[in-house]
């Protein structure tokens, strides 16, 4: 036994004893008052007087385009929720009737949601009618745990699809909702792809909290302290995207009824003015719930309309990757402009003999880019050597992701010296496997974005931009009031000489007597290159990249056509039409404006 | 007085292999009947929140872990708790330390070392390490508890940890430790005036707290109470002063609490204070249990519970659960079986035959004590909302290890209460 002193050990033993029956009597004693004695007054309280918190929905932020015309709003709409708690399953097959749903959904949605609480509604339907409103108002006591709330749905006022452009919201997936449980729950809906997702943080909006009085039941009684408590939603930030609305919406028109991609860029910042993908989907029919006959239909379509292709498709980029050639080999003084090449309407490697388009003789860099003469590149990059050739495509932006606000990327393939021993094996690939690299075909892969970033570099003399869609974002209910996504690019190491020659040469494809003299504009010098991308498949794919005016350029385009065949005949054409709509529609609109002012 | 301690006949001589003398049945039952009502409370406060419910596999787990490493301890021979005091001791101030840098925040405490599978709480481990770290001090030949230096190196030895967990923001823990200081040396001999000393500006402090009248009520009981004891003017009068200035410095200590522990404090003394803030939990616990009634809602049905009105639940919350689901019967239950436990802890505290291991007892019965007061206090509005869980129920590994090894240590003391360690 421990030691004691003015008290003994019994006593100290007592007392801890005492101590201990105090305290389990006092909180028996405070079980039994407030289980027993007032038990009714807290059961009223837990029936009536539950205090629920309710989430306010925050307001999305809307796209606007470069005008400040609404491209993406939210409209009001009803959704159909069921409640699983209360809901009688009984009433299913009155409501998959009335509301045309697929027989067994509401079971699936069911069974889909029992891991979570009871209490949560499932969304069912939404975009219901008027009609559907009253009925369920008519109802309203025959259907316990039915009932619909406004919530806001995507809009499109302007006409402009922007199907891959702006993505889609879509219900929250599982996995997701496990990563980021700390601000979404069940149901909610998030930005699933394109601009929606890449800016998700800031469209969405801080959620706000009611307070309000529950019964047992659930049912939502009055609120609390008049709203006192409450805290307001924050709206999302809203965007100011580079796009041009108008010229995506005729971009779309162009490319309607065709498979294939448009990307135009403001070659002084690396703004995107339009970024189509064809066949595209209507983006309406994503802003309520999508019925899964349209998944189906849109998954199972082997033109893959889900795609898209601007960003996430690659192609050979033809003859419109000739400039490369051309520049590496100026810009390190491996041929200078009075150099020139023999073209007998082909080149002669090994056993093997590379066509050419046409005999043009005696030709130097800048005819040959006009002419888009295959002899001389086939030539060029050997003279070149492999290493630079992809050197200068890397430069360029080959072969790696752009760095576009849209997470849908790929960085498609610049084949190297490591690439090839990589799939042929060291030492089993020879000289000759590059030289119909040289004009853009092989193993080559670009997309459509990465080929008008690249003409946007020429355009601009030499500086690779970072392509953006959206230019600032805006709250002023936030705090930054506003964000300005910051233009990012870097000077290229070429030589103002070297880049001068490429540019004559573009210049001449259309106002000399190059490939694409069709699409001449009257007072605006266009230049481009014209290109053909082989398809092992099909009908080969048609390209044109180009920028205009030549002076100082203002547009920078890549358009590739599937299955069109020849590059000038079908792709140089819409790009025509585009650059003619944004500069004349430019010009006129500074007249407007001085018209205006006088 | 109390029955149950002399269930089983003190006796000096050698009980050996017989199984129900060996085994404190008891203590090994109530314990587990607890940890299964937990259990069930875990379940039924998680069930339909798939993310959530993974927490009671978890607990159980750790409840089946436990059963393991107790057996473990159990066997272990006497000496063994008196060795690895002082590195054990050392280790979990090393822990505490750590989670300082590396600790990730909790609701407000910073108190958790994350190694993947599993997040380590330092602070819950501390408490056995201290314990068994005084009782080592406490059991040394030559100390002397009412000298300024055992004082001294008892104080310091709490004082760190204490310290370090204070630094962590947890309050709870830390009058947890401040208990397990005051019983093991009341149990080791201080003089009943000491005791009077230590606690009495505790309550003045308390009382000033609830208005200036109280106050003054409080300050005429310590004079009382010093008139009582008899002792020197001056060592009266400065006594006084101390209580005095606990009053005062009360004030001045609720300036450096954290937004969230005033409101708290603040909630307790007016509970229309804030109904939907810091008073939310505390009203949502009582109308809990409160609307549980005699018999209760039936498991998995109370309304409180499955419509998820108080956050957390399954952690500092769990008797809610207890409360609405099985009622006054149930609630009561669980208050039997901690009142058994808590009695058999006596009974082995009483009845080892050295300083270390019933101090140790003293110690492990102060820890449980706190606890069970605190939360279950917190819950039906009895004391302020102090985060601390109830032992061997509330969600949490650290916690639950710690508190089923202190259960096995026990036991292992019951077993050896006739032999001389």
């Amino acid at each position: 036994m421990a030691p004691f002193r003015d008290l003994s050990a019994k006593v100290r033993t007592n007392i801890i004893s005492i101590l201990t029956i105090v305290i389990f009597f006092s909180l028996g004693f405070r079980l039994y008052q407030i289980q027993i004695i007032e038990n009714e007054k807290y059961q009223k309280t837990s029936e009536k007087n539950a205090i629920k918190e309710k989430i306010i929905e925050p307001y999305r932020g809307i796209f606007y385009d470069r005008n400040w015309n609404i491209l993406v709003d939210n409209k009001p709409g009803f959704t159909l929720r069921i409640i699983p708690y209360y809901f009688d399953t009984s009433l299913i097959p009155v409501l998959e009737n009335f509301f045309k749903l697929k027989q067994g959904y509401i079971k699936y949605l069911l069974r889909a949601n029992r891991n979570f609480s009871p209490f949560i509604p499932i969304r069912v339907q939404r975009g219901l009618s008027f009609e559907q409103i009253s009925w369920l108002e008519e109802n309203k006591e025959e259907l316990p745990g039915v009932e619909y709330v406004i919530d806001m749905q995507r809009n499109y006022p302007f006409g402009v699809r922007g199907s891959h452009l702006f993505g889609y919201c879509k219900e929250i997936s599982r996995k997701e909702l496990e990563e980021k449980k700390d601000y979404y729950i069940a149901g909610d809906f998030v930005g699933h792809n394109g601009l929606e997702k890449y800016y998700e943080e800031y469209l969405r909006g801080v959620k706000g909290k009611q307070f309000v009085y529950v019964d047992s039941k659930g049912r939502e009684v009055g609120p609390v302290n008049e709203g006192k408590n409450d805290i307001k939603p924050v709206s999302g930030y809203n965007a100011q995207l580079t796009i041009d609305g108008e010229l995506q919406k005729l971009a779309e028109e162009l490319l309607a009824d065709k498979s294939g991609a448009i990307v135009a860029i403001d070659p002084s910042n690396g703004e995107i003015l339009t970024l189509v993908s064809k066949p595209d989907f209507d983006l309406s029919h994503f802003a309520s719930l999508t019925p899964a006959s349209i998944w189906r239909e849109l998954n199972s379509d082997k033109n893959k309309p889900l795609f898209n292709r601007a960003t996430s498709s690659i192609y050979p980029p033809g003859s419109c990757f000739k400039p490369v050639s051309a520049l590496a080999a100026l810009n390190d003084g491996i041929i200078n402009e009075r150099y020139t090449y023999p073209c007998g309407g082909g080149f002669s490697f090994g056993n093997h003999f590379y066509k050419c388009m046409g005999t043009h003789g005696s030709i130097d860099v800048v005819h040959s880019i006009e002419k888009s003469c295959n002899t001389f590149y086939f030539s060029l990059i050997l003279k070149n050597g492999f290493e630079r050739w992809t050197k200068y495509g890397r430069m360029f932006g080959f072969g790696q992701k752009t760095g576009i606000d849209i997470y849908e990327e790929t960085a498609g393939i610049l084949p190297s010296v490591e690439y090839y021993d990589k799939i042929y094996g060291k030492g089993r690939w020879t000289k000759g496997y590059i030289v119909s690299l040289g004009v853009g075909q092989g193993e080559l892969g670009v997309t459509p974005l990465q080929m008008a970033v690249y003409v946007s570099a020429i355009a601009n003399g030499g500086t690779l931009y970072r392509p953006h869609a959206v230019r600032k974002l805006f709250n002023p209910e936030a705090n930054p009031k506003e964000i300005i996504i910051p233009v990012e690019g870097k000077k290229l190491p070429i030589k103002p000489e070297a880049m001068e020659l490429v540019r004559q040469g573009m210049f001449l494809v259309v106002n000399g007597a190059g490939t694409a003299t069709h699409i001449r504009i009257p007072g605006i010098h266009v230049a481009g290159k014209t290109g053909t991308a082989q398809n092992p498949h099909g009908k080969d794919h048609a390209w044109f990249v180009g920028f205009a005016p030549f002076e100082n350029p203002k547009i920078a385009i890549a358009v590739i056509v599937e299955n069109a065949g020849f590059g000038g005949a079908i792709a140089a054409p819409i790009a025509k039409q585009l650059i003619e709509f944004y500069l004349n529609d430019k010009t006129k609109n500074v007249q407007d404006l001085a018209a205006n002012k006088n | 007085m109390f029955k149950i301690w002399q269930r089983t006949k003190i006796s000096s001589e050698k009980i050996e292999g017989h199984f129900s003398r060996e085994l404190d049945l008891s203590l090994l039952i109530s314990s587990l009947l607890i940890i299964i009502i937990g259990l069930l409370s875990i379940y039924s406060s998680t069930y339909n929140i798939a993310y959530l419910h993974i927490n009671f596999y978890k607990q159980l787990v750790f409840a089946i872990t436990g059963i393991f490493l107790g057996l473990i301890v159990y066997n272990l021979p006497l000496k063994v708790f008196n060795l690895v005091a002082t590195p054990f001791y050392l280790f979990s101030i090393f822990l505490l330390i750590i989670v300082l840098f590396v600790g990730k925040k909790v609701s407000g405490n910073q108190n958790w070392i994350n190694i993947g599978f599993f997040s380590l709480q330092p602070s819950e481990i501390s408490k056995f390490a201290v314990i068994l770290m005084l009782a080592s001090i406490y059991s040394k030949k030559n100390f002397d508890i009412n000298s300024i230096k055992g004082f001294l190196t008892v104080g310091l030895i709490v004082a760190i940890p204490a310290g370090l967990i204070v630094l962590q923001k947890d309050i709870g823990t830390a009058i947890v430790f401040f208990s397990i200081f005051l019983f093991g040396l009341f149990w080791n001999g201080l003089s009943g005036f000491s005791v009077f000393v230590i606690i009495s500006p505790i309550f003045v402090a308390f009382f000033s707290l609830l208005g200036f009248i109280p106050l003054i009520i409080s300050l005429v009981l310590v004079i009382i109470v010093l008139i009582y004891f008899k002792r020197e003017l001056f060592l009266s009068l400065g006594i006084f002063g101390l209580n005095l200035s606990a009053a005062i410095l009360v004030e001045l200590f609720i300036k450096f609490l954290s937004p969230h522990q005033i409101s708290r404090i603040k909630n307790y003394l007016d509970p229309n204070y804030d109904p939907l803030g810091s008073g939310y939990n505390a009203l949502q616990a009582k109308i809990a249990v409160g609307s549980g009634g005699l018999f209760g809602k039936g498991f998995l049905t109370g309304s409180q519970t499955q419509l998820k009105f108080i956050p957390e639940q399954w952690t500092d919350f769990i008797f809610c659960v207890v409360g609405e689901e099985f009622g006054f019967v149930g609630s009561i239950l669980v208050l039997i079986l901690y009142f058994i436990l808590i009695s058999r802890l006596l009974y082995i505290a009483k009845n080892s035959d050295s300083i270390f291991r019933s101090s140790v007892m003293i110690m492990v019965i102060s820890v449980f004590l706190t606890h069970i007061f605190i939360n279950i206090g917190m819950t039906i509005g009895l004391v302020p909302v102090i985060g601390i869980p109830l032992p061997l129920m509330s969600y949490g590994g650290s916690a639950l290890l710690t508190n089923m090894l202190m259960i096995a240590t026990a036991l292992n003391f019951y077993r050896h209460r006739t032999s001389y360690a």
